[in-house]
């Protein structure tokens, strides 16, 4: 988080692998979940961004209250990218894991779920942040279901919810969960930049 | 951030055809806007971020790290200079000099990259200064009742 | 000659060969050119042994990639020779027939042949070789150009080639400079070393040469210019490849690469004498119509274009495409000047050089080259052969 001008500004990323459905989320909440006074874009921005290095992803800031907007971002999941990651993470205050629950993705996931494990235990900010875990595709033919995922990558410990992103199935919940949790630790937190 | 405030109000009374400066961060969050501008600083913040590192991109791709950008387009002159945790954009006019522009931004990055180093020390003592109200469990509340009516 | 293994390599230019020697290498490179042109031609000496001799050292020019047919009294030093093959006697009217076969499937893209007849008397030239009007050679001993004239054809030219001489059939390609610097760069390394660097060449020009048929077949619009930038060739590399394209494929793809523009190398040639840019590029629209190296520098000229439709994507979201516009990057080692201005102008300016006053003397060179009317399209469009 940080603030800048008197006002909050709180970070949300959507991690995972590529086509594991973190823009259709994204664009899922921003278009039927997220209440039209939060909303200051009229639509999913698609931005380069982080002066210097490269990082596309597509955004949408939501103001939910007078004073704190909350900006929530993708990862292109691209490995292209991968040297990127760290940079995304800078400031980040939560981070939804999209996992892609197909059966043929499983040795990706492992890849995708180590990768995620190193962040989590270098990047100092991320160590703070919220996780949810999203096991996604859950409507589809030849997955794992999400208690059998929950067995087969080391991700117990963190919320999470099967969910279908195309149809929006757990979505809102997974996001009430992400923003309760995150509201109420910031008093127990410092933002990492203020700038007034 | 008073002194970085100072720095650009200062430039924009000083430079001769500056129309506007906008200070963004890492993020392409606007830190300090100076002049006016018809579009919102949140989205001409994103706008501005999305032109530099367009261009950015390239140089990093050719091995080289930006210093600065200059985009004469129509009626206005743009200039655009990176630092490690911001970018400073100047808009001029047409007829403004650009040589005084260069060096004006040259000046400013020097002072204003210094001011937005992120050390905890600074980090500690603006939070003493800060006047940001915490949200209290009433305003919670009321974000996620917003929130949970789409359920 | 010195050819002392302490002798320079090709890299580094020796210093211009005494007048005697200039003639010999003068020779040399005149039979160069007429084998990497396919010239058909006769080559004698005083005995047979010596024109052997001679028929070896010019078989050393014949591009790798070429099949050398070996035919007629082949001698035991050619039997054993790398890369060839010997067609033995047998009907004249077949051998005929099978080199004109070969010769039709060299403009599919077949490996052209180069034909070497051992012996005049064993050549029936007018059944085998006479509807030949490529790619052979006949070795024989003690012809003057009287008795070649007389039992073959018109000699063009007379090449004293020690031991022995080269009658060429068909006039010598106008310009030498190529095979003339190879020769000279390399007159003080070994053979094996010239070797090498003649193949190297006309390997690359044989790949350029497919290259471009290959980029005019993917239906692109093909500008000297942007072959000068992707091929990395000068101007008369750049004519070369046609012209040994043409000798090799029957292809004539001149008509159909759009030649840089004459007032476009005038405006080139004025930015060389100044000291701020490395590199220049001018394009209209996506092609590249005017392309300048000044210093060494490796710098893709997309990098231009790339730059410029991003100015244009977000310049049009101010509604306004089509405008002119200014561009400039600058890094620690570098600027990047980009012009739009009817045409697009990407500049490359080197280390410390002043962005500002190379913009003001651009103006007057920019206004200039704006008046002149100039196409943008390749005078013709390849459609492959029919």
């Amino acid at each position: 988080m940080k603030i800048i001008n008197n006002k909050l500004y709180l970070k949300i990323v959507f991690f995972g692998t590529a086509l594991a459905g973190k823009t259709t989320s994204l664009k899922w909440l921003f278009r039927y979940a997220i209440p039209d006074e939060f909303k200051t874009v009229k639509q999913v921005r698609s931005l380069e961004t982080s002066f210097g290095q490269t990082l596309f992803f597509d955004f949408i800031p939501i103001q939910v209250s007078s004073d704190i907007i909350v900006r929530l971002f993708t990862t292109t999941g691209q490995d292209y990218y991968q040297r990127t990651r760290r940079l995304f993470f800078e400031d980040v205050d939560g981070v939804f894991v999209v996992i892609d629950s197909q059966k043929k993705e499983l040795e990706h996931n492992k890849e995708f779920v180590a990768e995620l494990r190193t962040y989590l235990e270098t990047v100092e900010t991320l160590k703070e942040a919220e996780i949810v875990i999203l096991y996604n595709k859950q409507d589809q033919d030849n997955i794992y279901r999400s208690d059998e995922l929950k067995q087969l990558l080391p991700l117990a410990g963190y919320p999470s919810f099967p969910v279908c992103a195309t149809n929006g199935h757990n979505l809102l919940p997974a996001f009430i969960l992400m923003m309760d949790r995150i509201l109420k630790r910031l008093r127990e937190r410092s933002p990492h930049a203020i700038f007034k | 951030m008073d002194e970085i405030k100072t720095i650009i109000q200062d430039i924009l009374k000083r430079v001769p055809g500056i129309k506007g400066l906008i200070l963004l961060d890492i993020d392409g969050i606007p830190v300090e806007v100076a002049g006016h501008f018809e579009m919102r600083p949140e989205d001409l913040g994103a706008l501005l971020a999305a032109c530099y590192n367009s261009y950015a991109q390239v140089g990093t791709e050719l091995g080289q790290n930006l210093d600065m950008i200059i985009i004469e387009y129509g009626d206005l002159k743009l200039c655009q200079s990176g630092m490690p945790r911001g970018l400073l954009t100047i808009i001029a006019s047409k007829e403004s000099y650009l040589g005084l522009i260069r060096l004006e931004a040259k000046r400013a990055i020097e002072k204003i990259g210094r001011l937005m180093q992120d050390t905890q020390d600074l980090r500690k003592s603006m939070m003493e200064q800060h006047k940001f109200r915490m949200p209290g469990d009433q305003d919670i509340e009321m974000i996620l009742a917003k929130l949970r009516k789409g359920l | 000659m010195n050819r002392s293994p302490k002798a320079s390599g090709p890299s580094r230019r020796p210093s211009p060969p005494p007048a005697e020697e200039a003639a010999s290498l003068m020779a040399e490179a005149k039979a160069f050119a007429a084998i990497w042109h396919r010239d058909r031609m006769v080559v004698s000496a005083p005995s047979r042994d010596q024109a052997v001799e001679l028929c070896l050292k010019l078989i050393s020019y014949v591009p790798r990639y070429r099949q050398i047919l070996l035919c007629g009294e082949v001698p035991k030093e050619a039997k054993y020779l790398k890369g060839t093959k010997i067609i033995d006697a047998g009907e004249y009217l077949s051998h005929q027939a099978a080199f004109q076969i070969s010769l039709a499937e060299e403009e599919l893209g077949a490996a052209p042949i180069q034909i070497i007849y051992f012996g005049a008397g064993a050549v029936p030239y007018q059944d085998v070789l006479g509807p030949l009007d490529r790619g052979w050679m006949i070795v024989d001993q003690a012809s003057s150009k009287a008795s070649v004239e007389k039992a073959i054809s018109a000699v063009q030219e007379e090449i004293r080639f020690p031991p022995g001489t080269v009658f060429l059939l068909d006039p010598l390609p106008q310009d030498l400079t190529i095979e003339r610097n190879i020769l000279s760069e390399t007159r003080l390394c070994s053979p094996g070393v010239r070797e090498y660097t003649i193949q190297m060449k006309e390997t690359e020009a044989r790949l350029a040469f497919q290259a471009i048929l290959a980029e005019m077949e993917s239906g692109k619009t093909v500008t000297q210019s942007y072959l000068a930038e992707t091929l990395k060739v000068r101007e008369k590399t750049y004519h070369k490849i046609l012209e040994i394209g043409f000798r090799e494929r029957r292809l004539d793809l001149t008509p159909y690469i759009k030649e840089t523009a004459p007032q476009v190398i005038e405006f080139l040639k004025a930015i060389s004498m100044w000291n701020e840019a490395s590199l220049a590029a001018i394009f209209i629209r996506k092609n590249l119509i005017g392309y300048a190296k000044y210093k060494d520098i490796d710098f893709p000229s997309l990098n231009f274009l790339t730059l410029g439709d991003r100015v244009e994507a977000l310049s049009q979201t101010e509604g306004d495409p089509g405008h002119p516009w200014i561009l400039e990057l600058t890094a620690r080692e570098m600027t990047i000047l980009l012009l739009k201005h009817r045409l697009l102008y990407g500049f490359l300016l080197s280390p410390g050089a002043d962005a500002g006053l190379f913009r003001s003397k651009l103006e007057g060179l920019i206004e200039e080259l704006a008046k002149e009317e100039m196409g943008d399209g390749p005078s013709r469009v390849y459609r492959g052969r029919n």
